[in-house]
């Protein structure tokens, strides 16, 4: 090899690694346009970087040095997680495809996480495991990719970017939004020094504490977002159940119990803590993931955290809204549903709804779409598009009137008075004109990909049931 | 071709756009970034791919503007251009993608023969993305050092893809 090939070489070795500046990256730029062998040799490393990452994603190393290797780095780098690969590969498995090409993992064509929750509980008993990761939606920890399976020590975790779910074996879910610095004291307690977390607290994880810089607050058995600005000011939004907010500082310093679609914040500027506007906006990303939905795209968006938001009260005429409905219902009878399997949902007289059994538990999810007659087109129909993904299986869809009546009962709001029709409206077998409704389950049994057409007035409802979890 | 059928072929041909793109924007990162803004595009425009038109063509075309509007954003931010580059770039990128799978199976033969050693190195750097400084660090090396060593390897590896690249010309 050539002094000029060598350092063309070491040009694109070091663009693969992520550390060209702009000055280095016009000069290799500059060689590969002008110079044909230039280009061939540029190819040909970025071909060879590129099958060598999905090679060694795939097959080593064996996961017993990993573990090894984890434990004893542990010890020096009390923040880091450790990655436990080693599963199957899936290169056709069309099952967690969809889900991942969304979310954009990376490596995620190579394998599926490879511990399930329950082996991961189980090690957690001798290892000083305090959650693992549950879902990671294009989150990096300092540059390296988060992902779901990895177990979690206690430490520092320092998101870069976007979104990870972390189930701490008290029964606590943490949603972290990136830009996020927080420590992981134990399962029991974080400390968030900046970024957004939203947490859902199921009772054997009351009393689980996220301490900031300006306040500690620690939960009554709820859900909640905390949010901390570069300058350390604490805002606490209470979507359910209420939690106790103190100012750090004073141990003597009184507690603040904070209720349900209440919010407060804590600062150095202010000796108490505040009473603040309930504002929702900064947990919109993180909450839906805490509530198991892993990803909206298209038209498709989570309705806002809070008690205040239901189908009764909610006017949105360019989306279509996810309201989360009961979770964890044990069904105590049959439930018809109109799509339980992978496919695109059509309307056919002949054949029998598919039923759930009883004895399964489930979260249901109301989706809908209401259609307002716009001024400059009052006949006109709306059209919305987009896809939505949970983090469990979806086991049915309900989209026909009576069948939505009927699953009310069972998941629906009280306090609602759900209208009638607000059917969606199938493609009939046979029939392939278009303009009909489409609902597709997709092969991961995850997602549903969606385009509904509502005229003027009119209101789409679909019912969503996933296996609780 | 049906809509499993469609996603099906937006999963098999993961790699090859990988590669494509980086080679387009020669910025990991990024990248990563616009594969996953492709990806969103492809199943989004689902319904307007036309049966009769090559899948990959339409995958890599899709690819090819999210590079450029990517390109354009940076324009603005950065004041950094490669437009023209990757338009001049695109139709060679695209036959040095389309051999991906087959430098993937020919690379994981040739892994196997490497030590233990070589292996564990590899993966880091590769299937976890950890970087040369941090890997360099952990085993008390240099990063130039290490970068030899990687070099070495890599090298390693591209004369056994070439040995057997030559077996399947002599078979």
């Amino acid at each position: 090899m050539s002094n000029d090939d060598r350092s063309l070489t070491v040009l694109i070795q070091e663009m693969l690694d992520g550390v060209l500046d702009d000055k280095q990256r016009a000069e290799l730029l500059k060689r590969v346009e002008s110079d044909d062998a230039a280009r061939k040799l540029y190819l040909d490393q970025i071909a060879t970087h590129t099958a060598l990452r999905a090679v060694l994603a795939d097959c080593i190393p064996r996961r017993d040095v990993d573990y090894h290797q984890a434990m004893s780095q542990q010890a020096i780098h009390p923040g880091w997680f450790s990655r436990f690969p080693g599963g199957s590969l899936v290169h056709a498995a069309l099952a967690a495809t969809i889900l991942l090409l969304v979310f954009g993992f990376a490596h995620w064509w190579s394998r599926l996480p490879v511990e399930s929750m329950a082996e991961s509980t189980t090690e957690s008993a001798s290892a000083p495991y305090i959650a693992v990761i549950s879902q990671a939606v294009g989150a990096y920890d300092d540059g390296i990719a988060i992902r779901a399976g990895q177990q979690v020590v206690s430490g520092q975790l320092n998101l870069d970017r976007g979104l990870v779910r972390l189930e701490f074996y008290s029964g606590a879910t943490v949603v972290v939004e990136g830009p996020a610095t927080v420590d992981l004291v134990d399962e029991m307690r974080v400390v968030l020094l900046r970024g957004v977390v939203t947490a859902r607290i199921p009772e054997s994880a009351i009393d689980f504490v996220v301490d900031t810089d300006t306040a500690r607050v620690v939960d009554l058995g709820t859900a909640f977002g905390v949010a901390v600005a570069d300058d350390g000011t604490t805002d606490v939004v209470v979507f359910e159940g209420e939690v106790s907010v103190r100012k750090k500082g004073l141990i003597s310093n009184p507690s603040t119990l904070v209720r349900e679609g209440e919010a407060v914040r804590a600062s150095e500027e202010s000796p108490t803590i505040d009473a603040a506007d309930y504002e929702v906006k900064p947990f919109e990303n993180a909450w839906p993931i805490n509530s198991g939905v892993l990803q909206t795209t298209g038209a498709v968006r989570f309705v806002s955290p809070g008690p205040e938001f239901h189908p009764g009260n909610y006017a949105d005429n360019e989306h279509l809204v996810v309201f989360p409905e009961r979770s964890g219902v044990t069904l105590q009878d049959v439930v018809r549903v109109d799509l339980g399997d992978p496919g695109e949902y059509v309307r056919s007289r002949y054949r029998e709804k598919h039923t759930l059994m009883a004895g399964r538990r489930v979260t249901s999810y109301l989706l809908q779409f209401d259609s307002l007659a716009s001024e400059r087109f009052p006949n006109k129909k709306r059209e919305v598009r987009g896809q939505i993904t949970f983090s469990n299986a979806i086991v049915g869809v309900i989209t026909e009137t009576r069948l939505l009546q009927e699953s009310e009962a069972l998941f629906g709001n009280p306090d609602v008075d759900y209208p009638t029709p607000r059917a969606v409206e199938p493609r009939p077998e046979g029939d392939d004109r278009p303009g009909f409704d489409r609902v597709i389950l997709a092969a991961d049994q995850r997602t549903l990909i969606l385009d509904l057409k509502v005229a003027p007035q009119k209101l789409d409802q679909l019912r969503v049931l996933v296996e609780a979890e | 071709m049906t809509s499993d059928e469609y996603f099906l072929a937006v999963t098999a041909i993961q790699n090859r756009l990988r590669a494509y793109i980086l080679s387009l924007l020669a910025d990991p990162v990024a990248a990563q970034d616009v594969l996953q803004e492709t990806n969103l595009v492809l199943i989004r425009k689902a319904d307007d791919f036309h049966l009769d038109a090559s899948f990959e063509s339409w995958a890599y075309s899709t690819a090819r503007f999210q590079v450029l509007a990517h390109l354009r954003d940076c324009k603005r931010n950065r004041l950094v251009l490669h437009e023209s580059f990757a338009e001049k770039l695109a139709p060679s990128a695209e036959v040095m993608a389309e051999d991906t799978e087959q430098r993937i199976q020919l690379l994981g033969r040739c892994v196997e023969q490497l030590s233990d050693e070589h292996k564990s190195l590899l993966h880091k750097r590769y299937g976890k993305d950890i970087s040369i400084a941090k890997l360099a660090e952990d085993v008390g090396k240099t990063a130039s050092a290490m970068k030899q060593v990687l070099y070495r390897i890599r090298n390693l590896l591209a004369d056994c893809v070439e040995q057997h690249l030559g077996k399947g010309a002599a078979g």
